[in-house]
């Protein structure tokens, strides 16, 4: 090409390095096209060609310190925003020097302040809860969120809008708009205007394309430069199309309207435009993009996780006094109260916890006149609650979320099971997520088969989460005080609806003594005066039946009954359990829940591998049904100490 | 008058059985109108306020602090002005609201255990039903198990079975153990000595007793009961009897018999329990020449009087004799220590080890218009009371009034010993019966009548 021609054409429509970075991010991802077919990338990848512009657009409005939230199609939105292509080319071949170490892939990138997760919707109220934290940092952070119009049909969006609008939080929302939620048609799926859902919640909606970049550009500043002025949320829809597949193997789309997207796709329009400019772009691309693809065959692929290595060695006890004879729910709220006046990372948020409510349960009574701005109500929306918990926590607070019955935390499963639980190792170690999710769990006061079940089984063995159960024999508010000094991790805090008004204190029956092993959430063990016959394994809610089964037994059977009841229920540290069934050889297992599948089970199945001497074993659990709310039936539903003592009668059976 | 209107704490929350009462928000005496706040409550999910339900004038039943159980009665509000008064008592002003401290930061202490077993302390022991069982049917004193936190049947076998004495298959005796006796200084002066002092060592059968006795107070709360028993004589009446009953036998029969209506005197206690004997073996103290001894009357709530009385018979001439074997002195469950033949008045005795009570007999005290003897029950509060005391002795006064009055022969009436008309004859005459003397010294009674005619 020569001189004279260049000038006689119009400038580019965006400034030249835009450009270079639209090009590099085409070029990466036709090039993980070629790898995934020669077998180099593992599971799918989802290609953003077509879109590029959008994360170019994000970047350029963005400031350092801002945080940036992805989905599935990720890749450009990553690269625009750390121009990484070593990183990501490395994570998706599952390299050590991956961005990710390797164990995030495709769909799970973090990098300067940028998190991407594949669930559709669950990533935005984690988005609106980091927005929460640059407000209360108050350095004027915004953050971002990429969502495609697929992504409309989540609730979790809906959530989020809300809380992001009623709060004032600095979030700016790119919806994608590329018309096919993976294979199927916008116009089978949605309905009503894509903007109107924003503004029905009263959050400012434009509307702009990738097909004109420079305005993109220009629209895309504006939202961003608006969020950062007033603190409000904006929401920007960006029309774009995407020429390849959403995934592999899954492209039933007209091929004349590709054919004709193409044509109108910004690169190819610059491409024909400035050829010289579009192929020395494509070709340092390509340089850049041949010696990432080396660097990462070279680099070893990645270590499997490391397994979180039990406490091993023998197991000591300890006799803890406690002050006074405080309820529980009174430990509880003097835990938060103290916690909130040490550490100005504290955060408590869900349903009806501020002033004059102060809870279902009344823990936060009278904290938030206390501390303002920190103890803050939310919509009834559990997947927001703990979603903008996990956006707090990646924003490096420490939030306690509070699901007013347990039962409701069906409702936030895919925050703890897919964002919370996965930050830490699909991020390749970079965040932990110290977020703390508390709800009271159990029966025996009627609420009926959605507000009284104890359904932790469903949230056990979670890796990289761990749950508590707590119970009035140790004190609860010393748990939480571990708690927040030690948390490296998602934790779930089972409290038994029972426990609030339950005195804390370690006195034990006649003839018993309560003790502790050190571990900081400690099993707790009911130690008769006598050798035990059996071993009696129980949790939470369940520990005052098998206290009173253990007095029953002895006084009518003669039988010393060893009651183990750890209140850390996953990861499960075993060794006080073993210990006990290895001089018992009996074990009966209590539980609030429908056994199946259960701690009980799991527990069993331990003792079976590794108590190294055969032990028989009875598992006390309601029948497989939903709890009853009728009185005189939950009672006879739910096992207590007689059903605990007709366990133990059986195991003990045989004589001594 | 309406009566009094009890405020009651309301069922605000089912996970509360109780709350806490953290102030008064009205004074005792005051009068409130209906729907005002008397006092502010805590529950575990909030504090509230409870109302008065209907004007008028509180007395106010519970102290700031108190745990009060749902549906009690916080204070009690009545119609009249006077009602607080009424009791004399008023109570101070309420205190000013109390403020709540600051929470504090969570505060537990721990320290490390070895496995050591774990020690009974008090209230910390546990006996199985069936160990209890044993314990009573063994009469064994529970201290013996002090230091073993749970205690089976077994437990209690193997302290049984090495101390049986072959010869006692069914009821082997209690089991001693070691008294905590005083420690002696070395070298020292023993005891409180106030002046200067020969030591004479006690005898071993004082020593024994003292142990006994020792043990006995250490696990009951003594009480006392003592009444007054108005009699005609009844010494005299059974002196006159020709079946030969002794006092001392008609009591323990008696006692014996009322036994089965109080078993909880019959008994022992022992953590939270009533051990209740099965068997009534009467016990009596006896002290002479040998020393105090308390042979005991087996079943004496199944023998009849005459054979109660053989039984006691035969028991004192063992004594006598100095023939008194284990067996007569084991397994009482009830003890009658009668010093009326001392004179005493009233006596103050000591519940024995595994029992329940003892009863002291005073001897007839003559006055003005007849005679008294005292009954004292010495009893462990633990089981029973004063009330249940007092009905005891009051019974077997009763009872021993009863066969005061069956004994006795007929009374002989007085008549005169001329016309033979009986004393009351002479009185509806308008005579008298005068007493004299014959001339050997003999009372002869004479009526007016007979005398005038002289």
């Amino acid at each position: 090409m020569t001189q004279p021609e260049l000038l006689a054409r119009p400038a580019p429509p965006a400034p030249a390095p835009l450009y270079r970075q639209a090009f590099l991010i085409r070029a990466v991802e036709e090039r993980l096209l070629q790898l995934f077919g020669q077998g180099k990338l593992f599971g799918t990848v989802h290609t953003c060609i077509g879109q590029e512009w959008t994360g170019v657009a994000a970047a350029d409005a963005l400031l350092d310190g801002d945080t940036v939230f992805s989905n599935h199609r990720c890749h450009g939105h990553y690269l625009a925003w750390t121009d990484d292509a070593d990183g990501l080319i490395a994570e998706l071949m599952g390299r050590q020097t991956g961005v990710c170490a390797g164990r995030g892939g495709s769909q799970h990138l973090c990098g300067r302040g940028f998190f991407s997760n594949g669930i559709q919707g669950g990533i935005v109220p984690v988005a609106a809860g980091l927005a929460l934290a640059h407000k209360l940092a108050g350095k004027g952070g915004v953050s971002a969120v990429f969502i495609g119009d697929g992504t409309l049909g989540e609730g979790a969006v809906y959530e989020s809008l809300n809380v992001a609008s009623r709060w004032d939080l600095p979030l700016l929302v790119l919806l994608e708009n590329n018309r096919y939620a993976q294979s199927t048609p916008q116009d089978q799926t949605l309905a009503g205007e894509i903007p109107a859902r924003a503004e029905a919640f009263g959050i400012e909606a434009s509307r702009t394309g990738t097909e004109n970049p420079a305005r993109l550009l220009a629209d895309v500043a504006r939202a961003a430069n608006g969020v950062r002025a007033d603190g409000r949320p904006r929401f920007v829809v960006i029309d774009t199309y995407r020429l390849m597949a959403h995934s592999k193997g899954d492209d039933d789309r007209d091929p004349a309207e590709v054919a004709e997207y193409r044509e109108r796709d910004p690169l190819t329009r610059f491409a024909r435009d400035y050829p010289a400019e579009a192929g020395e772009m494509a070709a340092a691309a390509a340089a850049r993009i041949d010696a990432a693809v080396a660097k990462a065959d070279a680099a070893p692929w990645t270590t499997p996780n490391e397994a979180e290595p039990l406490p091993t060695g023998p197991v000591r006890w300890s006799r803890t006094e406690v002050a006074g004879e405080e309820r529980a729910v009174a430990r509880l709220h003097a835990a938060f109260r103290h916690a909130l006046a040490a550490d100005d990372r504290v955060v408590l948020i869900g349903e009806d916890i501020e002033g004059p409510y102060g809870g279902a349960f009344k823990v936060t009574k009278n904290l938030s006149a206390e501390f303002p701005g920190r103890v803050r109500n939310t919509p009834i929306s559990e997947a927001a609650i703990v979603g903008v918990g996990n956006g707090l926590a990646l924003g490096g607070y420490l939030p306690v979320c509070e699901i007013m019955f347990g039962d409701f935390l069906g409702l936030a499963f895919d925050q703890l099971l897919n964002h919370a639980a996965k930050f830490r190792y699909m991020y390749g170690g970079k965040v932990n997520t110290p977020l703390v999710v508390r709800t009271p769990m159990g029966g025996r006061r009627g609420y009926g088969p959605t507000h009284s079940q104890s359904i932790e089984k469903h949230f056990l063995g979670i890796p990289d989460t761990r749950v508590l159960a707590l119970h009035a024999r140790f004190d609860p508010a010393e748990v939480y005080a571990r708690l927040f000094a030690t948390i490296d991790r998602p934790t779930l805090v089972v409290e038994n609806k029972l426990l609030y008004g339950a005195k804390v204190t370690h006195a034990a029956p006649a003839g018993f003594v309560y003790e502790h092993t050190d571990e900081p959430f400690p099993t707790t063990r009911l130690r008769p005066g006598a050798d035990p016959d059996v071993t009696v394994l129980c949790y939470g809610g369940m520990l005052p039946e098998a206290e009173a089964a253990a007095a029953a037994l002895f006084d009518e059977h003669e039988v010393a009954a060893e009651v183990i009841c750890p209140t850390q229920l996953y990861p499960f540290d075993p060794r006080p359990l073993l210990e006990s069934v290895g001089r018992t050889g009996r074990l009966v297992i209590a539980e609030e829940g429908p056994g199946f599948a259960a701690f009980g089970a799991e527990a069993a199945a331990v003792v079976a591998e590794r108590a190294g001497r055969p032990v028989r074993v009875r598992r006390v659990s309601p029948p497989e049904a939903p709890i009853p709310a009728c009185g005189p039936l939950e009672k006879t539903w739910l096992p207590g100490a007689a059903h605990i003592v007709g366990g133990v009668l059986e195991v003990t059976a045989d004589g001594r | 008058m309406a009566a009094d209107t009890p405020v009651v704490v309301p069922h605000e929350s089912v996970n509360d059985e109780t709350v806490k009462l953290l102030r008064w928000l009205v004074a005792d005496g005051q009068r409130v109108s209906a729907g005002e706040d008397v006092a502010e409550v805590e529950g575990s999910k909030a504090t509230f306020n409870v109302p008065s339900p209907r004007p008028g004038v509180v007395r106010l039943l519970a102290r700031v602090g108190d745990e009060v159980a749902v549906g009690a009665a916080l204070c009690v509000v009545s119609a009249t002005d006077a009602a607080p008064q009424a009791n004399g008592q008023a109570h101070a002003p309420p205190p000013p609201p109390p403020v709540r401290p600051a929470a504090p930061p969570p505060v537990v202490e721990s320290r490390p255990v070895a496995a050591q077993p774990v020690l009974a302390g008090p209230g910390t022991q546990r006996f199985s039903k069936a160990a209890l069982e044993l314990v009573q049917q063994h009469r064994l004193d529970p201290e013996l198990f002090r230091g073993a936190a749970l205690v089976r049947a077994r437990d209690v076998l193997a302290r049984v079975a090495p101390a049986a004495p072959a010869h006692r298959q069914p009821d082997p005796p209690p089991v001693a153990v070691p008294e905590p006796e005083p420690a002696r200084p070395a070298g020292g002066v023993p005891g409180p000595a106030n002046g200067p002092f020969d030591e004479v060592p006690l005898s071993r059968q004082k020593q024994t007793e003292n142990r006994y006795l020792r043990q006995g107070g250490a696990h009951v709360i003594p009480s006392q009961v003592t009444i007054l028993v108005p009699t005609a004589g009844l010494r005299d009446a059974l002196a006159e009897d020709p079946a030969g009953l002794s006092a001392t036998a008609l009591i323990v029969f008696e006692v014996g018999r009322l036994l089965r209506r109080y078993p909880d005197l019959n008994a022992f206690y022992t953590s939270r329990t009533s051990c209740r004997y099965r068997e009534v073996n009467v016990g009596f103290a006896v002290a002479g020449e040998y020393g105090l001894k308390v042979p005991v009357v087996r079943g004496a709530d199944t023998k009849s009087a005459g054979k109660v009385a053989e039984d006691v018979r035969e028991l004192l001439a063992a004594y006598a004799g100095n023939t008194l074997l284990p067996e007569h002195l084991s397994g009482g469950t009830f003890t009658v220590s009668d010093l009326s033949g001392e004179g005493v008045f009233a006596l103050n005795p000591l519940i024995v080890r595994g029992q329940a009570a003892i009863l002291g007999v005073g001897a007839e005290v003559r006055h003005g218009g007849g005679a008294t003897f005292s009954l004292t029950l010495s009893f462990d509060h633990q089981l029973a009371d004063g009330l249940q005391a007092s009905r005891f002795l009051s019974d077997l006064a009763a009872r021993l009034r009863h066969h005061e009055s069956t004994l006795r022969r007929p009374a002989a009436v007085p008549t005169c010993s001329r016309c033979g008309r009986t004393v009351r004859e002479v009185r509806r005459l308008n005579g008298h019966l005068l007493q004299t003397v014959d001339e050997a010294g003999g009372v002869v009674r004479v009526c007016t009548s007979c005398a005038a005619g002289f």
